[in-house]
């Protein structure tokens, strides 16, 4: 009968080292997942916070199935208003500036008569 | 000792499958975590875009309010402007009116017109926006504004 104790020592130090290092991994993966979890909860705050004040936000653009679509649309037809308002206060400034220097000239003239009729 | 022996290599095998069973749960929690995390980060990508673009369009909105009240203040002013210049007009005919009354009895013993002809003995006796009526020694003559040298033509204000 052959003294078994060297193999049975043997088996049993692999056997812990194998175990330790499945340990090891499964810390590994523990902290992962720990660390995943808390990207989640913050992901889900920052979600909800989103979502509230979009409640607010939504109400703001026409109604419609996609408020990002609705959103778009009126930004560009305000754009398009905004570039009409831009040409006109063009032609309006134009236009008083003309006004004015017509009263301008007016004026002098008028003040002109009055001097000489005060003489 | 070989009892002990199988007993402790079935001991292991039983450990080992339960740690590797638990590291399998474990890690298919962790790949659905992951999982979660990308759809999350999408639709919170969505929603971070969609509140940009809403609120774009409402900072637009206040631009276009401004530039509509812009427009409105410049519209009333030029506005304000024309009306000022028509009843100064009046005040203005009003006061040449009155100038030109002036100058009627006014008498000239030479008066010399644009194309150099001479009139003598000259008095005025009409001022109005079509001429100058005189009497002279020529006789009654009623001179149109063109017929004046500059100079007569800022005395009648022409």
């Amino acid at each position: 009968m052959k003294d078994l104790r060297p193999i049975q020592a043997v088996l049993s130090g692999i056997l812990c080292a194998l175990m330790l290092s499945s340990c090891k991994e499964a810390e590994q993966v523990q902290a992962d997942h720990a660390a995943a979890m808390e990207k989640l909860a913050a992901l889900r705050a920052e979600y909800d916070g989103l979502e509230q004040k979009l409640v607010d936000l939504r109400k703001a653009v026409p109604p419609s199935s996609s408020p990002m679509d609705s959103a778009q649309r009126m930004t560009l037809s305000l754009q398009r208003e905004l570039d009409i308002l831009d040409q006109q206060i063009v032609t309006v400034t134009r236009d008083y500036e003309e006004a004015q220097a017509a009263l301008d000239k007016l004026r002098a003239e008028t003040e002109e008569v009055k001097k000489h009729l005060q003489n | 000792m070989k009892n002990l022996l199988a007993l402790i290599i079935f001991a292991s095998a039983v450990a080992g499958w339960y740690f590797y069973d638990q590291f399998k749960k474990m890690k298919a929690g962790l790949d659905e975590a992951v999982k979660n995390i990308e759809a999350y980060e999408g639709t919170v990508a969505g929603r971070r875009a969609e509140m940009q673009a809403i609120i774009g369009a409402l900072e637009l909105q206040k631009k276009v309010e401004f530039r509509k009240a812009e427009v409105a203040a410049l519209k009333t002013k030029a506005d304000q402007a024309r009306a000022e210049t028509v009843n100064l007009g009046r005040e203005k005919v009003a006061a040449v009116t009155e100038a030109r009354q002036k100058q009627v009895g006014r008498v000239f013993t030479e008066f010399v017109l644009a194309d150099g002809r001479k009139l003598l003995n000259v008095r005025v006796t009409k001022v109005d926006n079509t001429g100058v009526a005189v009497t002279s020694a020529s006789g009654v003559t009623k001179l149109r504004p063109s017929e004046l040298t500059p100079e007569m033509r800022a005395l009648f204000f022409y």
